[in-house]
Order: C-alpha cells, then sequence, then structure tokens
C-alpha cells in the first residue's frame, strides 16, 4: 500500500475510526507478524505481541507524524519493542534459548541482495556496507533476532567484550555517515 | 551518565541488544530524557528500514476479531470527525454528557486563577462571565478558558497540555445552529493567552452550549481551515457568575 494511503488510514485511525484502523491491520499485519515470529519463534506469543502491539499503535497514533518515520517503520518499531521485551522476559525464567542461533544465522534476511530499496534503505545499506562484513552480521543479527551481545558473541565465537565494541563502534559509525554523508 | 553513554544506550536499545535491566533503564529514561528519546525514535527510523528485507506471514484469521474487542470504547464517540463536523459536535456531546461532573471542579480552578490575575478595584463589579474545563479522554485538564462577555475575548490558560513535537494545538468553537467549527486559532502550551471570539456570542447560543474543542494539527495549523486533526481536549462554555 501506497505510504500516503497507510497514513490517512492511520489519522482517521487517530480519530476513532475502526474500520480505518482495520485498513491499516490489513495492510500491515503480514510484516508486523513475520517480524515478531522472527524474534520469538512461536507463533502463539507472536501474535499475543502483534495484538498488544496493535493496541499500542491504536492510541499512539495520534502521536505519529511523518518525521518518525515511514508509517510501517513506525509500526514495526513498536512491535520490535514489545517483542524484544517478551523475549527477555521469557530468557529470565526459561534461559532454554541459545541453541538455534546458528541456523537462524543461515536464515537471516539479506537486505543487501533485495532488489526493490527505499531512499532510507539505500543510505542505510550504503553506510553499513563501509563495515567489515562481520560487524555488518552483527547488527543485522541484533536487528533481525532481537539477540543480546552475549547471543551474538555465542554465535561469531567472539569475547563479549569484542562484540560490545564492534556493535559500539559500528553504530557510532553508521551514524556518522548517515548524518554527515 | 554522560551524554556520549547515552547516545549508545539509545542506539543499542533502538538495534535491541540490551539485557532485560538495560532495556529497563532504557524505557525508563524514555519517559524522563526527551533528548533520550528523540535519540532513540531517530534510531528506530533508520533501522526500521531493514524490515524492508522482512518476508510476509499471513498471521492467525481470528487476530483481528481479538484486536478489535480489545480496542477501547472510550474512543468511540470521537468516530468520523475527519470527514463531518456534525459528527464532532455529536461526539463532544457524547464527551460532555461524560465530564459533566469536572464543571464544577472547573469552576473552582477558574476562580482562584482569575482571583490571582484581576486588580482589587473591577472585582467589585463583576462582568458577566463563562468558563470552559478542557480535559482530554482520560478527563485530565489541559486547558481552563475563560470568557468575558464585555471584552469579547477568550483567555486561555493551559494547565498540563504538552504539545508534541512539529505540530500545533487549534482552538475551535462549535456554536449550536452553526456550522462549520470556526477556529480561533493556536494555542500555546507554556504561556497564558487573550484570543478575539471568531464571532460574537450571544446569551441564547450560551444558553444552549457553546463547545470549546482543540486539536492536534499539522504545524502551523489545520490548512483547510476546518479540524482535520484527532480533538485531543474539549469542554463546554458555562456561565460561571450568577
Amino acid at each position: 500500500m501506497a505510504q500516503e494511503k497507510l497514513e490517512k488510514l492511520l489519522l482517521a485511525a487517530a480519530n476513532g475510526d475502526k474500520a480505518a484502523f482495520r485498513g491499516v491491520y490489513e495492510a500491515t499485519s503480514a510484516k508486523l507478524y513475520a517480524v515478531a515470529i522472527r524474534i520469538l519463534k512461536r507463533a502463539d506469543l507472536a501474535e499475543d505481541v502483534i495484538q498488544d502491539a496493535y493496541l499500542k499503535i491504536w492510541d499512539a497514533a495520534p502521536n505519529y507524524s511523518p518525521e518518525l518515520g515511514s508509517p510501517i517503520g513506525w509500526m514495526v518499531a513498536i512491535t520490535r519493542n514489545r517483542a524484544i521485551d517478551v523475549l527477555r522476559k521469557r530468557a529470565e525464567v526459561a534461559l532454554d534459548d541459545g541453541k538455534d542461533h546458528a541456523a537462524d544465522a543461515d536464515d537471516a534476511p539479506d537486505p543487501f541482495e533485495l532488489t526493490v530499496q527505499s531512499r532510507e534503505l539505500k543510505a542505510l545499506l550504503g553506510c553499513m556496507g563501509k563495515l567489515g562484513t562481520e560487524q555488518q552480521r552483527c547488527l543485522l543479527m541484533a536487528y533481525y533476532y532481537g539477540y543480546t551481545h552475549e547471543e551474538i558473541a555465542g554465535l561469531m565465537k567472539k569475547p563479549v567484550g569484542t562484540i560490545k565494541s564492534w556493535i559500539r563502534r559500528s553504530l557510532a559509525r553508521v551514524q556518522e555517515c548517515l548524518e554527515n554523508g | 551518565m554522560a551524554r556520549r553513554n547515552l547516545d549508545i544506550l539509545a542506539a543499542e536499545y533502538a538495534l535491541g541488544t540490551l539485557d532485560a535491566s538495560g532495556r529497563a533503564e532504557a524505557e525508563g529514561l524514555l519517559t524522563s530524557d526527551h533528548a533520550f528519546a528523540t535519540r532513540v525514535r531517530e534510531w528506530e527510523r533508520r533501522l526500521s528500514a531493514l524490515s524492508e528485507a522482512e518476508s510476509e506471514i499471513a498471521p492467525p484469521d481470528d487476530t483481528w476479531a481479538r484486536i478489535e474487542a480489545a480496542l477501547p470504547q472510550a474512543r468511540a464517540y470521537l468516530a468520523g470527525i475527519v470527514a463531518q463536523l456534525d459528527e464532532m459536535r455529536r461526539s463532544l456531546a457524547v464527551w460532555r454528557f461524560a465530564t459533566v461532573g469536572a464543571v464544577a471542579a472547573a469552576c473552582a480552578l477558574a476562580l482562584v486563577w482569575i482571583a490571582g490575575i484581576e486588580s482589587p478595584f473591577n472585582r467589585s463589579v463583576p462582568a458577566e462571565r463563562y468558563v470552559a474545563m478542557l480535559q482530554n479522554k482520560a478527563g485530565e485538564t489541559g486547558f481552563v478558558i475563560t470568557m468575558d462577555m464585555k471584552d469579547k475575548q477568550f483567555a486561555i490558560k493551559p494547565v498540563s497540555a504538552k504539545t508534541p513535537p512539529s505540530q500545533s494545538y487549534e482552538l475551535w468553537c462549535i456554536i449550536p445552529g452553526k456550522q462549520p467549527a470556526m477556529t480561533v486559532g493556536l494555542v500555546g502550551t507554556e504561556a497564558y493567552a487573550m484570543m478575539d471570539l471568531p464571532a460574537p456570542l450571544s446569551r441564547e447560543e450560551l444558553e444552549k452550549g457553546v463547545e470549546l474543542a482543540i486539536s492536534l494539527e499539522p504545524e502551523g495549523g489545520s490548512p483547510s481551515g476546518k479540524s482535520m486533526g484527532p480533538i485531543m481536549f474539549a469542554g463546554l462554555l458555562v456561565k460561571q457568575t450568577p
């Protein structure tokens, strides 16, 4: 769906229009569900997360403005935050993860291979492309799977301290590159 | 924490690498530190482009029904105001009904405020005065507005409202039997302000019930001259003096 149309639906939803909000849901739920599934790996948890995310989106719709990014990007951020919070809570009680990270790594999306990229994605990848391959991989695995520093360290077979400083330095470099070109 | 460390924390929160305690710390800062929240939003905006590479998986069929059932009913009274100012009026009538108990509190609050700004010389001859307490859907008072029949102006006192960045609050006056709602102008959330009435208000109209509403509009106000944005605060002008 065109971004302008989605913005209009969000604005109507901000005014309490439930039919418009359903339009927002129809246009975005498959993406948000996929984001939640990748992080949580369980359909039931992902469904709970997107339900919470859409309620948050409904509440926050009056605050949305294009300065916060595209409507779908804004909604993805809300969904990821909710999914990662749930993931961390589960890790606290169960500590049963950390098994299939290697399989995840093979299955990770590769934004560099996308044939159609938004202007924002092109700019971001232009800057990420200047990082080393391993550093790029750390950022992508963190973004798509919501891994902690420790989990990435396990996956990359590097000390946690190394991963932490890689990620910090990479983020600083990406920021500088995006701001100064 | 030094600003630089806060910048790193913001970036790591948005990327998602923080553990539970790091996230809790960041979430605390999100509500208390405006600069930190801005940093986080910036990173979320930048990184969200990566989700373009994410696949699409349709959620289970009953997900929408579960979401719809959980949507707060309280928002229903605001439905449909984008297209029809008629509906805006009806919505506000429902709102008025819901908040009528707060009017007495509005009068008391306004009296305290007016007593504070008025000189002792004209207090002995009270002008005919109306007051509106503009509340949000949670019942919080964002603005107290008083109007003097003599000087034909609104006195607008912001109480607790905060304007989101790059947007403006616009004040509207809804007079029974007159369409559409009339814009009074943009209102700030910092200082007390005086604004002219958009049209003369008769006692008859005031008795029927004149509504004041504040909507959230693009920066600089509604470009069409009609309220387009969501109504954030509303209240009824009620006679305060005997």
